[in-house]
């Protein structure tokens, strides 16, 4: 259990530094908004969810 | 030299340059800057 909260938190510090880059470049370029909408949708979905699991995975390591 | 202390300088570092590689991704693109 240990060695799967240790990779979703992992996980969330990727994500959340891809995201830290992506969202102002894809939200500055012309016509990035509406051609990456979706990738910014997903990874921002993405990203609440690994919060929510690495807080459920939380309750279950020692 | 401790492995942790090298590990927390290069994360440091990869925060720090986030801020001028937005910049420069923009400029490339020719982004509104």
């Amino acid at each position: 259990m240990t060695i799967a909260f240790q990779l979703a938190v992992f996980a969330l510090i990727a994500i959340s530094f891809l995201l830290v880059i992506g969202v102002p470049v894809v939200l500055a370029s012309p016509e990035g908004w509406s051609s990456n909408k979706n990738v910014v949708f997903s990874g921002a979905s993405l990203w609440i969810g690994l919060v929510f699991l690495v807080g459920i995975l939380n309750s279950f390591i020692s | 030299m401790n492995l942790e202390v090298i590990a927390q300088l290069t994360v440091l570092a990869l925060i720090v340059a986030s801020g001028p590689l937005v910049i420069a991704l923009l400029a490339a693109r020719k982004g509104n800057l």
